[in-house]
């Protein structure tokens, strides 16, 4: 029998040895940096966006014992100030921000690349849509008319501002008699539809979304111009910084995303279908687009 | 012997409690269930308008604008986040009416009728059915901007919520009712417990009590009345005790006098039976000195009367004896008034003679019960006062029918009829009364009897002496002119031997003495001999 003075010995070795070992394991756990720009997220308000964007980053390290950060940023010279400085495992970023700042970030990037999906097809395609008994010729016939397009919907700005810049060489603000902001992708449709602009710039899948709701919508309107299946709305772009093990557990992670019910709560709450890796290919329509816009701007 | 109660005291009080408590419950949720209804029915009016506000705010400018794509966007947008909204019809004054309803929407050419009443200046609600859904809470908002009505916003709601918290609410009440239940005979059955166990406890020791034990005592200690009860049911108890050691004292006592007066009346009884023989025997000696004294002032009354009958017989003998004297003084006697006197005188000497024989048979008694007539004995008995009356001018006389007969005894009944009569003769001699009369009556009376009533006219006996009439020795006579035992004796005999009854009652004239005999044979061992 062990006497009392030894009980309380053996009692407190064994205190400092799990103190040892909780303290040991708490070093040996990974912070991983999830940053995204809000721009290119309006979709969900303030707060929702930073939970929705916390819960996919706590969903990809989950049972990792790993604790995550996630950075709201505004502007991609924020980003890319905190990736210079390895404060960022991961990026989640509109493909808008991503054509115009690659040059900077692609030092830092990897070649694994994650695809948002938002529509049936990777790629989403955009539509120019008039009201039936519009008289549209070409883009022309849109000088000096209204437009609705959802302003936040930053890819669908750019190809609109591409386009009337390819065919008219004016910018949007001077070819269009009004701008409409709509809050939504559809609303824009049903401005057309209810003649309150004469025209809008949306996805494709927007329109079948509508069509969906009201079938009748389909004959007030017509699509008039299709730009082919080039957008890749938003990007999920891993940084060189992270450690083997990480990337596994988030690559399979993300992959497995759309499987599980949570996974999908959380593609819910970005209004979003999937999020599946693509390879550098992938971008190029859209690259060569933003690069030809850009040169039209030099021309200019 | 146990004396059980016909109820518990220990049920009554639980089931009081309970049916109290239960009572108590239900009119509270009866009361409550209303106005929770109503509270609920505030909170779906309340959401509706809140919800309608908020969408006339946030499209606010579409509506007014008439940005029908935003209109339509939003309301999905609303629909979409709010799955107890079935639709949304927006319906302005002008433009486009538009339904928003959880899978689409679309434009309405017209607002239906039902719809339509419901469009007024105030938000309004009911349930009905549209859209395929039944039971719908249909909400109208007035959409006005600057006290201008644009058009009115319709909501359906869902009542699914407003039923739930309905059911949960039933749910409930049904829960608190239930458990009000259980609380209700676990605290019923303790509080009644606690009242009633006192109280069974004093019973049973009461019971006990009553049984004959004083022993028991009631260990009940507390502050309230039951405490109270027991502390007096302890304190009865050696009251009780006292009392019944007291009672044993007493009888205890009573005992021993009472064996004493047993042993004086044992004494007393041995020498009773002495004393009753001797009295028996003075009594009969009394009663038999009484009927001879009845019978010698009867006698001493019948002397006088014998004697006054024979004063005029005696005197008319004595004329005849003096007119034969001056007749033979004269030397006018001859044969012929010889022999008329001669016939005189025996006849005179035959009533004299006939007279003894009426007194002698008078007093001879009666041995045996006989028919006689009562005419015949009245008569013969008024013949002997005959002459008495005569003389005090007193009138006699006798109603009564020939065929009249009784089964008694005639020489008793004779001897009252005479004192009766006599009776009379000296009250009216007396009181000098002018024209004195009595009257015998005899008239069959009912139940085969007779009543035989000797009427005076001397004014009648005194109130005063009434019921004193018939005492041995009293007399209204001088002293040494009445013995006080002819009435007396006049009962007994008639009351006695004859079985019958006499009874005295004055009326304006005089007194009464009625005499009401049964034709029956009188009793046999009452012979006054």
């Amino acid at each position: 029998m062990i006497g009392k003075r030894y009980t309380w010995i053996v009692c407190f070795c064994s205190l400092c040895c799990f103190l040892g070992f909780n303290t040991w394991s708490f070093a040996d756990t990974q912070h991983i940096s999830f940053a995204y720009l809000e721009a290119g997220l309006k979709d969900l308000n303030d707060a929702d966006r930073h939970v929705a964007v916390q819960l996919l980053a706590k969903e990809l390290i989950r049972d990792s014992g790993n604790e995550i950060k996630v950075f709201p940023l505004n502007s991609m010279a924020e980003m890319l100030d905190m990736i210079e400085v390895g404060k960022v495992n991961y990026v989640i970023i509109n493909s808008y921000l991503y054509l115009t700042g690659r040059q900077k970030l692609q030092p830092f990037l990897t070649d694994e690349i994650w695809g948002i999906q938002r529509a049936q097809e990777a790629k989403e395609n955009y539509v120019l849509v008039v009201a039936q008994d519009f008289n549209y010729q070409n883009l022309q016939s849109l000088l000096g008319k209204s437009i609705s397009i959802h302003k936040d919907y930053l890819l669908v700005n750019f190809y609109l501002n591409y386009l009337v810049k390819k065919e008219a060489k004016l910018p949007i603000n001077k070819f269009f008699k009004r701008i409409k902001d709509t809050r939504t992708d559809s609303q824009a449709v049903l401005d057309v539809f209810f003649k309150t602009s004469d025209s809008c710039l949306v996805p494709q899948y927007i329109v079948d979304l509508v069509a969906e709701l009201n079938p009748s919508v389909l004959k007030g309107i017509r699509i008039v111009h299709y730009s082919g299946a080039k957008f890749i709305p938003a990007l999920v772009l891993r940084l060189k910084n992270n450690s083997v093990d990480t990337s596994n557990m988030i690559r399979n992670n993300l992959l497995t995303l759309s499987d599980n019910a949570r996974g999908q709560e959380i593609m819910n709450l970005f209004s979003i279908k999937s999020i599946k890796p693509i390879n550098a290919n992938a971008l190029q329509d859209m690259i060569k687009l933003y690069d030809e816009y850009q040169s039209m701007a030099v021309e200019k | 012997m146990l004396i059980k109660p016909k109820s518990s005291i220990f049920i009554r009080v639980f089931f009081l409690f309970g049916f109290l408590v239960l009572a108590i419950t239900l009119f509270f949720a009866y009361m409550a269930i209303p106005m929770q209804k109503d509270a609920f029915n505030q909170i779906m009016l309340t959401q509706a308008e809140t919800v309608s506000r908020s969408i006339v705010q946030a499209s606010s400018d579409a509506l007014i604008s008439r940005d029908y794509g935003f209109i339509v966007e939003h309301n999905v947008e609303v629909l979409k986040n709010n799955i107890s909204i079935f639709y949304v019809l927006v319906s302005p004054n002008a433009g486009e009416t538009i339904l928003v309803n959880q899978k689409s929407w679309r434009l309405l050419d017209k607002v239906d009728d039902e719809l339509l009443s419901l469009e007024r200046p105030d938000i309004i609600y009911k349930i009905l059915s549209y859209e395929g859904f039944d039971n719908v809470y249909h909400f109208v908002y007035p959409i006005n901007f600057s006290g201008v009505q644009w058009g009115w916003l319709h909501i359906g709601f869902s009542t699914e919520q407003y039923n739930k918290l309905i059911d949960n609410m039933y749910k409930q009440i049904i829960y608190i009712v239930g458990l009000s239940l259980l609380i209700i005979m676990a605290v019923g059955y303790f509080f009644a417990r606690w009242i009633s166990r006192p109280v069974t406890e004093i019973s049973q020791l009461a019971t006990q009590v009553a049984g004959g034990d004083l022993t028991v005592r009631s260990n009940i200690k507390r502050q309230d009345e039951i405490g109270v009860l027991s502390e007096s049911f302890n304190r009865m108890i050696d009251s009780l005790q006292q009392s019944k050691q007291q009672l044993q004292n007493y009888n205890q006592e009573l005992e021993q006098e009472v064996d004493h007066r047993t042993q004086e009346l044992a004494e007393l009884n041995k020498g009773l039976d002495a004393k009753i023989h001797e009295e028996v025997a003075k009594s009969k000696q009394q009663e038999a000195l009484l009927i001879h004294q009845s019978r010698s002032a009867a006698m001493g009354e019948m002397i006088g009367a014998i004697a006054h009958q024979w004063r005029q017989p005696l005197n008319a003998l004595s004329l005849v004896q003096q007119n034969m004297q001056l007749r033979y003084e004269m030397d006018k006697l001859d044969a012929d008034f010889m022999n008329i006197s001669m016939e005189k005188s025996n006849r005179l000497i035959q009533k004299m003679s006939s007279t003894i024989d009426d007194f002698r048979n008078f007093f001879k008694p009666n041995k045996h019960v006989d028919i006689f007539y009562i005419k015949y004995v009245i008569r013969a008995t008024c013949e002997l006062l005959d002459a008495q009356l005569k003389n005090h001018n007193i009138n006699l006389t006798i109603n009564c029918p020939e065929n009249i007969n009784i089964v008694g005894l005639e020489g008793e009944f004779s001897q009252v009829i005479l004192n009766l009569i006599n009776n009379a003769k000296d009250v009216l001699v007396e009181r000098s009364v002018a024209d004195p009369m009595i009257t015998i009556t005899v008239i069959p009376a009912s139940g085969n009897g007779i009543d035989v009533t000797i009427k005076d006219n001397a004014g009648g006996v005194p109130e005063s002496i009434f019921d004193k009439i018939y005492d041995p020795y009293f007399t209204t006579k001088e002293e040494g002119r009445g013995t006080g035992i002819g009435l007396y004796m006049s009962k007994i005999i008639i009351e006695n031997n004859m079985g019958g009854s006499l009874h005295a009652f004055n009326d304006s004239e005089g007194a009464n003495f009625v005499i009401h005999l049964k034709n029956t044979p009188p009793i046999k061992n009452k012979s006054i001999v």
